[in-house]
């Protein structure tokens, strides 16, 4: 088929259905048809990789992205019949396309006995939040030449554009705008500091910035001008991200049985892209105020999905494969393993030579939450990790991980925890509901991002409700990985998400981090040295390791159980808490080393390090 | 809006025979029921109407079902399509006795509706699907909007612009609709025509949006919305925040936030005159291509609104309303058998327990109390028309990190329609409710707190003991009448707070002092504490064998092995068993009563004779709360009746909540000390009843053990020496120099001898008399060691020689 027109080859399919007799109304697309659009998958443009002015309307399209949110099934005439002129009748297909085009002289007959009206599910799809530039990089070149087309103008204001984005962010809409002038004054500020920062750290990645970084191995950094692709997207829609992209979002419209997806879930798609330059709809006040409406299809363009798949990662160094599992069953891969010395020596680095510090850091980099128990009171597997003392040589420790994460990791984010910040964004995403419309949370993020607070940015004031409600937000995250949506006049209802926190401040976090430890440094901070090579190696171990299968066996159990008892014999403040911290270290340690299965080393190994943990915390 | 001037539907030019039928039928229902009765409810609903000014009426669907099926299944299965011939059947019966009737003020037909309920199912938001249009449909959800109300064109009246002839009764259908032609027929106009409003007819029109409630998603799906269209008597009836169900049909409607450009509408405002510029086609220039934006929408046409809990209600294991028959028939029949099943279980009691909250290892009986509060007792209302509770709180103290927090949890998760909230929550409302002002209308609304939000469901407050003063005073009042009254700001309420209460608490110096009581253990006051049927105390002790079986449990957990909360019954065959079980409404048997009375006349007893005088009072609360668990252990057993064994359980727990607090072992001498084996079992507890120890500390039934006691026993010891001691003080003096050890012991066997069997008996009741006499001066600090010398000397002096006073600064109780 045709890339660049889909439709004519699944109108000729309908009409061939048709003929044959089958009724119109259970008209799916063939399989054989189906196929070729996945076999054509190289040569359909990414919509992230091309300028959408460029993009032929009713092209087939792949977009890759997270369901951030969902809207109410849509109805529409799947199959309608027209009359002509000289009262001839013809049945046609809706499917995959919002607008019909009946031939001149000819009128739909809404009440013909063939037309068939069905729903179509649609989902609010963000580009993956917080996604790392050597991510998008990599997969830019990978792309086909001629989906790249258009990708080579360079846009001049781009980059200073995403730095105005990052100030916007903070003006949420039902902000209370009496402080405009302390705002402002503030932005400034900020603004001050933040040039500065990226004066002293080149390296510092901005979401939306198309600065991408490498770090040499003589440890300098140089930047490059990554593409500018895709057309910048109106402001009303930067603030329905969870954080500022360049990219855009998508309404995706999934035919057939509801798709199942759930919020925070990535999926990829392959689907005809709708661009429709029709000005929005007149509606009077009153309607507006009632329901909102969606954007035009040139603010937010509209995908027919034809196939559509949900991928556990966006690692590009890694096999797709893994990402059609839940748990992979196979054990790290040695040449991963190979990874973790390199990794562990650049987090050294980092910290100043703390080895606990630096095995910390490393172990939450690999966690993950594995386990949800039925009944909903427990979430296993995820890390986090509160590192304090973050002062002196370490105060660019913020800056400088951020950095060095956003060249490992797939997505990473650096927060800011100020306390104009706390009080003036939103961690929970909000549907209101007079209007429906969506408000995007910073929490929507995707699975295995990578979050670092700095909480070194906090000074002492007032915080007002909603800081209040952001710091819970950010509790409820660290307990159970979950964030609550809001809904206007319902209630909230709480949906899963997966995301690494780890809090750096000055003195001990007043977040309730269940790893809390000083870092000591023993040397002079300087910059992780990583090979090419050896920056490949770690971005597939981080995820390998995270998807890597992982047992503790029976006699294990046994091993584990009386050693706990008698730890309570001899210090009866253990508590079952503590358990389930050593048993979540005695796993990452495992996994860090490749193992796929606990044994007494590993324990050892968690019980040496949670020890060493505590009494560092005693020393202070 | 007339339905006759839908396309497809036009005014019917053709006799609808189907149509008359419908008619026919559903005039002699309204005449004719019920059959043989001279009472005939729809014939006196006139004269209500008739006296209320109204235009609708109401009619029960099963009404329809009992008088005439297949009408009922015709209106069931095709009401949008006879609707105006039901509403003409409606008109005419109403006309027929009410001439008068016929034309409104301004000598228009009146318009008469017809709005059935009690519909047999309820659906959910998400199970509307296109083949829901046009079938009358009841639903249900949460109103998240509504509109204001506005007047809608129902049947316009226009005058032609070019030849001034007036064309009058043109119905309207969701849009502006102008007469295709001039009805003159001289004259050629199609498109000039001005509406008049004053002669044309407007009927209230109100758009109410309503979610999908919280408990109703799939894991991971956002909440559907629905918007309601509601008319004439429907309007003003619900308001944001509630829970309401509209019986009426689906319908599909061009989706006007969608369209570009979309066509004109019927609503007008009503100085607003004509609107110019609209057309049918949408954008000309669109029009021309041919191009069709073919995106509809649902909505809903609603004819009766009815708060949701009056009647309905799904999935809410506690649903006040449902009825035995209402939920069985909600059921498949596979669920039928799984319930029949569980039922016939002889071990049912035992394997429900373990099911719940299964990533908590062991505390049972915290397990048996929260499934009792799940199933909860019968809610009676005296003759006097006073409610009483039947709802189980239950409050959890605890040392930190044992699992408290995780039953709230897991209840929360469980119940759907309950709310997790802490003592010392933020939010303005706070557990109960506030009175807020708007800013924009300045008008005061109640802002619904955690305790009215979990009205029907369940109510988790953690931290109880660090709650606002004034929600401690409020929650008084909605514990045990299950109402909040508000008077502020002019607003005066009595809010619904049908709630049952899971607390958990702290103890006061973080760790649970066993040898105190509770009272002195918690910060509660005593009228709270009488509030909740059960106290469970969960203690963080040592214990070889309970701490391997915890670690055995969490590590399965890290396993990733479902195994470790593998349980017997499924989360949804424990709601689905629960639901059904909470629709039965035991009564005490006779024999029931006999063991009830006895019990509470023992407890009364165990709480006069002294030994417990520092616990909770017995009062007919505790008898309330026997009655209660009773009759949740008859329908956790699908009984419907309370038998006597019901009793001995709620009894049990009811002991174990009021008086194992007190009876928990007091800990004597130091840890070089426990060779002395010294066991003593509370004198008063009975072979028969189970051991008396607290939840989490499962004691090894031999083997090396603390010296301990229990706390009656130390009690009683401790407050005959003291006595003894005070008498002596009072009657020698200031001459008293005090006892020594040796001599209180022997006073005490003196005192005590007819009790003592043997010698043996004799020889462990003196060591344990001194052990309590060296807490009593080392830990309690009620005596003085008097003892002459220096610390040194004193360690010289044998024990049984140290001189001994009662403490001065000593309180005796």
């Amino acid at each position: 088929m045709d890339v660049k027109r889909p439709l004519e080859a699944i109108d000729a399919a309908f009409v061939e259905i048709v003929q044959a007799g089958a009724p119109a109304g259970s008209f799916s697309l063939p399989d054989e048809l189906m196929q070729q659009v996945i076999d054509a998958r190289d040569q359909i443009p990414s919509l992230h990789d091309v300028d959408r002015m460029y993009l032929p309307p009713n092209s087939l399209v792949r977009f890759r992205g997270m369901i951030q949110a969902t809207h109410n099934p849509e109805i529409y005439l799947d199959v309608y019949a027209t009359r002509g002129p000289q009262g001839e009748t013809a049945v046609h297909t809706s499917r995959y396309r919002d607008m019909t085009n009946t031939k001149e002289d000819w009128e739909i007959d809404f009440d013909s006995q063939h037309n068939v009206y069905k729903s179509r599910h649609t989902l609010h799809c963000v580009p993956i939040p917080a996604e790392n530039t050597w991510v998008r990089q990599h997969l830019a070149a990978s792309a086909p030449q001629t989906a790249r087309v258009a990708g080579e103008r360079v846009r001049p204001g781009a980059t200073k554009r995403a730095t105005m984005d990052e100030g916007d962010d903070d003006d949420d809409d039902d902000g209370d705008g009496g402080d405009d002038d302390g705002d402002g004054r503030g932005r400034g500020m900020e603004m001050d500091a933040e040039q500065q920062q990226q004066q002293q750290f080149p390296a510092k990645k901005r979401a939306g910035d198309m600065t991408a970084t490498t770090i040499d191995d003589d440890g300098d950094s140089h930047q490059q001008h990554g593409q500018a692709p895709g057309a910048r997207v109106a402001d009303e829609h930067v603030h329905n991200l969870p954080l500022p992209d360049d990219r855009t979002p998508a309404l995706l419209k999934v035919y057939g049985d509801d798709p199942g997806v759930k919020l925070h879930e990535m999926v990829e798609v392959i689907g005809v892209y709708v661009n429709d330059p029709t000005p929005p709809s007149a509606l009077t006040d009153e309607e507006r105020a009632f329901a909102e409406p969606l954007p035009p299809s040139s603010v937010l363009p509209r995908i027919h999905c034809i196939h559509m798949r949900t991928i556990q990662h966006h690692n590009p160094l890694i096999p797709p494969q893994l990402a059609h599992l839940n748990h992979v069953a196979t054990a790290l891969p040695g040449a991963a393993v190979d990874a973790r010395p390199p990794l562990h020596r650049a987090l050294l680095a980092l910290v100043g030579g703390d080895d606990l510090t630096a095995t910390l850091l490393l172990l939450h980099l690999i966690s993950r939450v594995h386990t949800r128990t039925a009944d909903g009171t427990m979430t296993l597997g995820q890390f986090p990790l509160n590192l304090f003392g973050v002062t002196g040589p370490l105060a660019d420790l913020p800056a400088r991980l951020d950095a060095f994460l956003s060249t490992i990791t797939t997505s990473s984010h650096l927060l800011d925890m100020s306390l104009r910040s706390l009080n003036t964004m939103s961690m929970n995403p909000k549907r209101s509901g007079s209007t429906d419309k969506l408000s995007a949370g910073f929490l929507q993020l995707p699975r295995h991002a990578h979050v670092i607070l700095n909480e070194t940015a906090m000074e002492a004031g007032q915080l007002n409700e909603r800081g209040i409600a952001n710091l819970m937000a950010l509790k409820t995250a660290m307990d159970t990985q979950q964030v609550a949506f809001e809904f206007e006049h319902a209630g909230s209802i709480m949906f899963d998400i997966d995301v690494q926190l780890l809090v750096l401040s000055e003195g001990k976090s007043m977040l309730p981090v269940s790893t809390k430890v000083p870092i000591a440094p023993t040397a002079d901070v300087t910059a992780p040295q990583l090979t090419d090579d050896e920056t490949d190696a770690i971005r597939a171990y981080l995820d390998l390791a995270k998807h890597a299968e992982f047992t503790i066996a029976e006699e294990m159990q046994e091993a584990i159980s009386s050693d706990f008892s008698t730890m309570r014999q001899e210090d009866p403040s253990i508590t079952a808490d503590a358990l389930h911290r050593l048993l979540g270290i005695a796993r990452l340690v495992s996994l860090s080393y490749g193992r796929s299965s606990l044994d007494l080393d590993g324990w050892t190994e968690a019980k040496r390090i949670d020890a060493a943990v505590t009494q560092r915390m005693h020393a202070q | 809006m007339d339905a006759t001037a839908l396309p497809g539907h036009s005014v019917p030019m053709v006799q609808d025979d189907e149509g008359q039928n419908v008619k026919r039928d559903f005039g002699a229902f309204l005449r004719e029921y019920p059959t043989g009765e001279d009472d005939k409810p729809y014939v006196n609903e006139i004269d209500e109407m008739k006296e209320r000014d109204e235009t609708t009426m109401f009619v029960n669907y099963n009404h329809v079902v009992n008088f005439n099926e297949e009408l009922a299944n015709t209106i069931l299965t095709h009401y949008y399509r006879y609707e105006t011939f039901l509403r003409g059947a409606v008109r005419d019966f109403i006309i027929s006795k009410y001439p008068q009737l016929e034309r409104d003020d301004k000598d228009h037909p009146r318009q008469f509706y017809v709005a059935f309920h009690s519909l047999p199912i309820v659906d959910n938001i998400r199970a509307l699907k296109t083949d829901k249009v046009g079938r009358l449909t009841c639903i249900y959800g949460t109103v998240v909007r509504t509109s204001a109300v506005h007047p809608e064109l129902l049947f316009g009246t226009f005058r032609c612009e070019d030849c001034g002839h007036v064309i009058e009764h043109v119905a309207q259908d969701f849009r502006y609709t102008e007469p295709t032609k001039c009805r003159n027929s001289a004259c050629n106009n199609a498109r000039q025509f001005k509406l008049l409003i004053d002669q044309s007819q407007f009927v209230d029109f109100q758009k109410v949006r309503i979610q999908e409630s919280a408990d109703e998603i799939p894991s991971g799906s956002m909440p559907r919305s629905m918007d309601i269209i509601l008319r004439h008597d429907a309007v003003e009836k619900a308001k944001a925040g509630d829970k309401v169900a509209f019986t009426g049909t689906l319908i599909v409607i061009p989706d006007v936030s969608q369209l570009s450009g979309s066509g004109g509408r019927t609503q007008m405002e009503m100085n607003g005159g004509r609107r110019e510029g609209y057309s049918e086609q949408g954008i000309t220039g669109l029009k021309a291509l041919g191009v069709r934006d073919l995106t509809y929408k649902l909505a809903f046409l609603a004819t009766t609104v009815q708060p949701q809990d009056l009647k309905f209600g799904v999935v809410n294991i506690r649903d006040e309303g449902a009825t035995t028959e209402s939920v069985i028939a909600e059921m498949t029949e596979q669920e039928r058998q799984k319930i029949l099943q569980m039922k016939e279980d002889p071990d049912l009691y035992r394997k429900m327990t373990e099911s719940i909250a299964p990533t908590v290892f062991g505390h049972d009986e915290v397990k048996r109390g929260v499934l009792l509060m799940l199933f909860g007792g019968v809610h009676k209302t005296t003759t006097e028309g006073i409610g009483l509770r039947g709802d189980i709180n239950v409050c959890i103290v605890g040392d930190p990190s044992t699992a408290k927090s995780h039953f709230l949890k897991y209840v929360t998760e469980f119940v759907p329609r309950s709310v997790y909230t802490s003592g010392k929550a933020s939010s303005a409302a706070g557990l109960t409710a506030a009175v807020v002002k708007d800013t924009d209308s300045n008008e005061f609304f109640i802002e619904a707190g955690a305790l009215m939000l979990a009205d029907n469901g369940i109510c988790c407050i953690d931290e109880f003991d660090k709650m606002d003063q004034k929600d401690q005073v409020a929650i008084h009042e909605a514990m045990e009448q299950q109402t909040i009254s508000i008077t502020k700001a002019g607003i005066q309420a009595t809010l619904n707070a049908r709630t049952s209460i899971l607390a958990a608490a702290n103890p006061i110096n973080g760790r649970y002092d066993k040898s105190k009581p509770l009272r002195s253990n918690i910060a509660m006051t005593g009228p709270i504490m009488s509030r909740f049927d059960l106290f469970f105390v969960i203690v963080d002790e040592c214990n070889e064998v309970t701490d391997y079986n915890i670690a055995r449990h969490i590590t399965s957990m890290h396993r990733l092995t479902d195994s470790a909360v593998d349980t017997v019954y499924t989360t949804e065959e424990l709601q689905k068993y629960i639901k059904f079980a909470r629709t039965l409404n035991p009564q005490v048997t006779p024999e029931a009563a006999k063991v009830m009375v006895r019990e509470y006349q023992r407890l009364r007893q165990g709480d006069s004779s002294g030994l417990n005088k520092s616990s909770t009072r017995i009062t007919v609360r505790q008898l309330e709360s026997m009655i209660r668990l009773s009759e949740g252990l008859a329908r956790l057993h699908c009984d419907d009746q309370v038998r006597p064994d019901y009793v001995r359980e709620a009894c049990r727990l009811l002991r174990k909540s009021i008086i194992h607090v007190e009876t928990d072992d007091v800990q004597l001498g130091s840890e070089e000390q426990q060779d002395l084996q010294t066991r003593e079992r509370a004198p008063d507890t009975e072979p028969s009843e189970p051991e008396a120890h607290t939840d989490s500390q499962a004691q090894p039934e031999d083997g090396a053990q603390p010296a301990s006691v229990s706390y009656e026993k130390y009690r009683q010891v401790a407050f005959q020496l003291v006595h003894h001691l005070q008498s002596l003080e009072e009657s020698e003096g200031d001459s008293f120099q005090g006892k020594t050890v040796a001599q209180l012991i022997s006073w005490y066997l003196a005192e005590n001898e007819e009790e003592l069997a043997d010698e043996a008996a004799v020889l462990r009741e003196a060591e344990l008399v001194r052990l309590i006499i060296r807490r009593l001066v080392a830990t309690d600090g009620a005596l003085l060691d008097v003892t002459s010398g220096t610390e040194e000397e004193r360690f010289e002096v044998p024990e049984d020689d140290h001189v001994l006073m009662l403490h001065p600064n000593y309180v005796i109780e």
